[in-house]
């Protein structure tokens, strides 16, 4: 393979990756399932359950309760930023439209560790994360053209 | 342009050298006396107001300058543009020697000819001219990393601390021992800077064998001999090159160059590699995994086992020794003893798929460099949220650098707002199938340089896996 075609080729597979992320960040959602209650207690520094697991098109119910100062809870990419003062229990309802892991952070300065609280809000499909099965598999399709682009331009 | 235009295919094609020092005012520049003092002054005073502010300022991390700077900004710049393009640009500019630099000098910028440097000049001890010292002071400060990382005062500590030693050891040590053998920061930037695209070289050297003065070690009228103990005549790698540009001031022949070049040249050259680096490249590897997982993960629990001396608010304590032996279990573990055990395995069987006349040792360092690329950008991308993520706090501390409540330059209240943090994911794969590439490309060729012709692919395909593994973990501690 000449080193310009298997450059080409390693571009399309960026291009794909990128093409990729965009897709399955904004794919629409199906049908919501009835709404499931999810209670999440926040401390310092750190949400328990540290990973929410839902499925596409599910709407949660989260109560938020801080036991200690008020944190922050902040999904990427959902756009939801509530706080959430001890001792009381803040309510929100999601629509987990989008599929893959997005990072639950605590958005109000809480200690020293504050920039650290963080946990995962993962949405799958069909209880499958789709995104990290993905990732795996170009991962191997990557490694592969790779090797046979290498194997092609090294001289033995 | 036309030579940016050229760098930057050569980068991509990894076919050319560029002679940067072939740019008049580069060069008029770097070997201008005053160049180092110039670019290292500046930078002695931003540390050490940093040092104050961690020391007088705010104890909240994020309000405190000491912290957004070094752990946020300087942190991103250093590993995720520094070392990748300037390879040991840092250490050009690095002030933490240079007081000692200066008082063994006795001169901040002229050339002194005294004969005795001030100090005891002693040369640094034979069985510590490695890096291991490097890597067991890497690991010991992560070992405190989530208490150095988010309390001001420790970092101040740390960077204080550090002038200290180095001012201290370089009385006692001639010239950059303290850089070259101790500084647990340059283990690293070493490390990592053979993977960077630039070099610095000499042109011809045949030039250098006839040459009898070697003004390039021993110094001239103009210039010192090179401080990081280095001959630039047989130079194959940048690992312990810390660019300060001596020995291009002292060449009487205009012999050396500063190549702009392809990624990941320095991994392939067989001279110079050692089990000192080959445990580093783990350490950096093993790491970037431990980091992402406590910082960035949603295991709290880990989090607390790192966070041991809290005590609420911002106060002190011995908290949690038992469950702290086990993260230091973890950290050490995994960087000293289960990750290069599963190299060692996969380099035994290596050998035996290539019936390599090789010792499995020699496997074992050699291709360990093949991880470098993989282990840097897992570094990358475990950077990236951070300045994604956490560039408002930067911009609120320069407004307020101790977090006393002052609005200097009205950047105080910018708001907290990540910039699309939903693709963080996705840009950390795209980073690491960066790496991916270059490990393997580069494990590749060291397998077509150990192993015969006929048996190349079968005696890499087991580092392949490793490499695929590897990836694969990471992927799984950004997406999964």
């Amino acid at each position: 393979m000449s080193s310009s075609k298997s450059s080409k080729i390693f571009f399309y597979i960026l291009i794909l990756t990128l093409v990729f992320s965009g897709l399955s960040f904004y794919t629409n959602y199906a049908v919501a399932s009835n709404p499931k209650t999810i209670y999440v207690e926040l401390s310092q520094f750190k949400y328990n359950p540290g990973r929410i697991i839902v499925n596409k098109g599910d709407t949660v119910i989260l109560e938020l309760r801080s036991t200690d100062v008020t944190h922050g809870f902040y999904i990427d990419g959902y756009n939801i930023n509530v706080e959430a003062p001890p001792g009381e229990v803040v309510t929100i309802r999601i629509t987990a439209d989008m599929v893959g892991k997005f990072k639950i952070r605590c958005s109000v300065t809480c200690g020293p560790l504050h920039p650290f609280m963080v946990g995962d809000f993962l949405v799958e499909e069909n209880n499958v994360n789709t995104p990290f099965i993905v990732s795996i598999g170009l991962i191997l399709l990557f490694g592969i053209i790779t090797l046979i682009k290498v194997m092609g331009g090294v001289e033995i | 342009m036309k030579n940016l235009n050229r760098w930057v295919k050569s980068l991509i094609l990894h076919n050319e050298y560029i002679d940067i020092l072939r740019v008049k005012w580069v060069k008029r520049v770097v070997i201008h006396r005053a160049f180092q003092w110039a670019v290292i002054v500046p930078n002695l005073f931003v540390f050490w107001f940093l040092i104050t502010a961690g020391f007088v300022g705010s104890p909240v991390g994020n309000m405190n300058i000491s912290i957004t700077f070094v752990w946020m900004l300087w942190w991103f710049a250093l590993i995720a543009i520094l070392v990748p393009f300037l390879a040991r640009g840092w250490c050009t500019i690095c002030p933490l020697p240079i007081f000692g630099e200066w008082l063994q000098r006795k001169s901040m910028i002229k050339k002194t000819n005294y004969q005795k440097p001030l100090g005891l000049n002693l040369n640094w001890p034979g069985r510590f001219r490695n890096i291991w010292l490097q890597n067991i002071g890497f690991l010991s400060l992560a070992s405190f990393s989530v208490l150095l990382v988010s309390r001001p005062i420790v970092t101040s500590l740390v960077l204080g601390g550090l002038f200290i030693i180095s001012t201290v050891l370089m009385l006692f040590y001639s010239k950059r021992a303290f850089c070259r053998y101790v500084c647990p920061v340059g283990g690293f930037i070493g490390l990592f800077s053979m993977f960077s695209s630039i070099e610095l070289r000499v042109k011809d050297r045949q030039l250098c064998k006839k040459h009898i003065t070697k003004e390039c070690i021993r110094g001239s009228d103009i210039s010192y001999g090179c401080p990081w103990f280095e001959y630039p005549g047989n130079m194959d790698r940048n690992a312990y090159c810390g660019l300060c540009f001596e020995c291009v001031k002292a060449c009487p022949f205009d012999n050396i160059r500063l190549n702009a070049r392809g990624f990941g040249r320095d991994l392939l050259v067989s001279k110079g590699k050692g089990l000192d680096e080959a445990w580093k490249v783990f350490i950096m590897l093993s790491l970037a995994g431990v980091y992402v997982a406590v910082m960035q993960g949603p295991w709290g629990w880990l989090r607390d086992w790192a966070n041991v001396f809290y005590s609420p608010p911002y106060g002190f304590a011995l908290t949690g020794l038992n469950n702290y032996i086990f993260y230091l279990a973890i950290v050490w573990g995994l960087s000293l003893a289960i990750v290069p055990a599963l190299f060692y395995v996969t380099a035994a069987i290596s050998k035996y798929f290539s019936e390599s006349k090789h010792s499995v040792k020699d496997i074992f360092t050699g291709f360990s460099y093949e991880l470098v690329p993989l282990a840097l950008m897992a570094w990358i991308a475990f950077s990236i949220p951070i300045i994604q993520v956490n560039w408002s706090y930067i911009l609120n501390t320069i407004s307020d650098p101790f977090g006393w409540g002052w609005n200097l330059l009205g950047t105080k209240n910018i708001s907290w707002n990540p910039i699309f943090p939903g693709l963080i994911p996705y840009e950390q794969l795209i980073i690491l199938l960066i790496g991916l590439y270059y490990s393997i490309k580069t494990g590749y060729k060291l397998a077509a340089q150990y192993f015969d012709r006929n048996v190349v692919l079968r005696g890499f395909l087991p580092q392949l896996v490793f490499i695929v593994i590897a990836s694969s973990t990471f992927a799984w501690l950004f997406l999964g």
